[in-house]
């Protein structure tokens, strides 16, 4: 070999392996540019390629209505994962191993990847009083290939808007009625490796766990966590927690319910920074402030007050509980949840489900958040984000 | 060289290079190879260690006489005395003194702290290569480690374009 006399120098290959190991994604990813030698032992070694493998929480992307931009709420690190809002412009869709789908491109933020989407074909006809929700599937561990799915979904109708108004969809009541999902559909993807196709694969409904009979609308999330898919439930406005895990074995898939229904302690209300922060990336572009200027225009004058510098512990503190499930820890048992104590200020808190502790992360309120919606203002999506360095 | 102290068992360690080197039992055992080598009985007399010349070898030694008694080894007494603090500060200071060798001895170092499976050694000897590849550039990495670039130009753009994240 022609490196002979250099490759003596140098240690066994699973020695220097054991050695690179130690690196950081970044620094492993310059490591395969030093040599031919190098790049080899990166890419027979396991371990190596688990470095680039999503194996870590680095925080959640959230969907907050009315804002442009989906905001990271995270613990601060060195690396850092959006570009300051400028590859990001857009909402994200959702998240799987590394990659955020928005809304016409895959993403990876942290590489700043990024890959449009092709145009969405037209809808059928039967389709067409149906939303349809994008989704994301990718496992590097299996392929470096991506497939977006397009599942539609009955709309929401709202039942308490005024009798003047129309409803915003107007729905064949057939439609409605129908048994959804009807008995043959087909699914539009999209595949990194194949372009547009048309599945007529199968698939199998699992139906979500049996809740309170009484909660019409209960604030709900499915994820994935340390024992696989879980399901949880927010009830009795917020002070009662559910969660579900799926049972997949012996062939049959049933939802069992984790220990009994969990009352959730609201800790005493903190009002530090930190140590999570949320980035405030619409707070920080300028059209975000061109809307908040114009807002405050037209609607009442929110001048600064130092009453809203207080929290008025009677009255606003213990009203309710928690808001809304932002997801699971993709690796603990730990879900985490949202709870608004004012105007303008509301927390991350991470729940154990091991040990009923509930630790406060920080604040989760963009800036001027409830100035700008009035009472409109509530988190749509949220997402785990788990960094991955291979695509 | 290590001398012969009362009550405490004794092992023979060999160098390749015929070089003998009579360690304390609870010493050679920071070695996990060594002490799975005690515990099967197949050390007897002597053991040869291969391919690990004498000159490394007494490092190593060295080394395992400093870390003995703080791992909780038989005939450990020193932590019993001096508070635990201390004592890792003192070791931290011993060890940053220990590991300013020129780069082939630390490479030799690696791979015998590799071979005979010194978690603290293979740790201290690592982390000073690892520091070297995080803070340099490719060029850097490239001469500190006298490792010769083999990529032609164009299979170098390639990889250096599908790693374009890092170097940002």
């Amino acid at each position: 070999m022609e490196q002979e006399s250099d490759r003596t120098k140098m240690l066994p290959d699973d020695v220097l392996a054991g050695v690179l190991t130690r690196l950081a994604p970044r620094s492993l990813a310059t490591s395969q540019c030093v040599c031919k030698t190098w790049r080899g032992i990166i890419d027979d070694h396991r371990a190596l390629r688990n470095i680039f493998l999503p194996n870590s929480l680095a925080g959640i992307f959230i969907n907050f209505n009315e804002l442009t931009y989906a905001e990271f709420f995270s613990r601060p690190s060195p690396i850092k994962v959006v570009g300051g809002g400028e590859r990001l412009a857009n909402r994200v869709e959702d998240h799987c191993n590394g990659l955020l789908l928005l809304y016409d491109a895959v993403a990876n933020p942290i590489r700043g990847w990024e890959a449009p989407l092709p145009p969405r074909p037209p809808q059928s006809l039967w389709a067409e009083c149906f939303f349809e929700d994008s989704y994301l599937v990718f496992d590097p561990t299996v392929s470096s290939d991506y497939h977006v799915f397009l599942i539609p979904r009955i709309p929401y109708i709202e039942l308490d808007i005024e009798p003047f108004e129309d409803p915003v969809v107007e729905i064949d009541p057939v439609v409605l009625e129908s048994e959804w999902p009807p008995t043959s559909w087909t699914l539009l993807v999209f595949s990194s490796l194949n372009g547009l196709s048309l599945s007529d694969n199968t698939y199998h409904v699992i139906k979500p766990p049996k809740s309170l009979e009484s909660e019409s609308f209960p604030n709900c999330y499915l994820g994935n966590s340390k024992k696989g898919v879980y399901y949880a439930l927010l009830l009795e406005n917020g002070c009662k927690l559910q969660v579900w895990v799926l049972n997949e074995s012996h062939g049959h898939k049933e939802w069992i319910l984790e220990k009994h229904d969990r009352d959730l302690k609201l800790p005493l209300p903190c009002l530090n920074n930190g140590p999570w922060i949320l980035e405030d990336v619409n707070y920080n572009e300028e059209k975000y402030i061109q809307h908040y200027d114009e807002t405050n225009a037209v609607e009442e004058d929110f001048e600064w007050n130092s009453d809203n510098d207080v929290l008025d512990t009677e009255d606003t503190i213990n009203k309710g509980g928690y808001d809304s499930i932002l997801g699971f820890h993709p690796f603990k048992e730990i879900v985490f949840l949202s709870r608004k104590l004012d105007r303008n200020l509301s927390r991350g808190l991470a729940y154990h489900l091991n040990t009923s502790k509930i630790e406060d992360l920080g604040n989760l309120c963009p800036k001027d958040y409830d100035d700008i919606t009035g009472q409109r203002g509530r988190i749509e999506a949220s997402f785990m984000y788990t960094p991955c360095w291979v695509k | 060289m290590a001398t012969r102290e009362a009550g405490k068992k004794m092992i023979m360690l060999k160098s390749p290079d015929g070089m003998e080197f009579e360690v304390e039992e609870a010493v050679a055992m920071e070695s996990q190879t060594i002490r799975k080598m005690i515990e099967d009985d197949c050390a007897d007399t002597a053991i040869l260690i291969p391919n690990i010349n004498s000159k490394i070898l007494s490092r190593v030694i060295e080394y395992c006489n400093k870390h003995v008694p703080t791992t909780g080894a038989t005939g450990a007494a020193a932590s019993d005395t001096v508070a635990p603090a201390a004592l890792a500060e003192d070791l931290k200071i011993w060890d940053a003194e220990f590991i300013k060798v020129n780069r082939a001895t630390r490479f030799d170092l690696i791979q015998a702290a590799s071979y005979l499976n010194i978690k603290g050694l293979l740790d201290l000897t690592s982390q000073t290569t690892i520091d070297t590849i995080s803070d340099n550039s490719l060029e850097e990495i490239r001469s500190f480690l006298s490792t010769k670039n083999d990529y032609l130009p164009e299979e170098e753009q390639t990889i250096r374009r599908e790693n374009q994240w890092a170097f940002q």
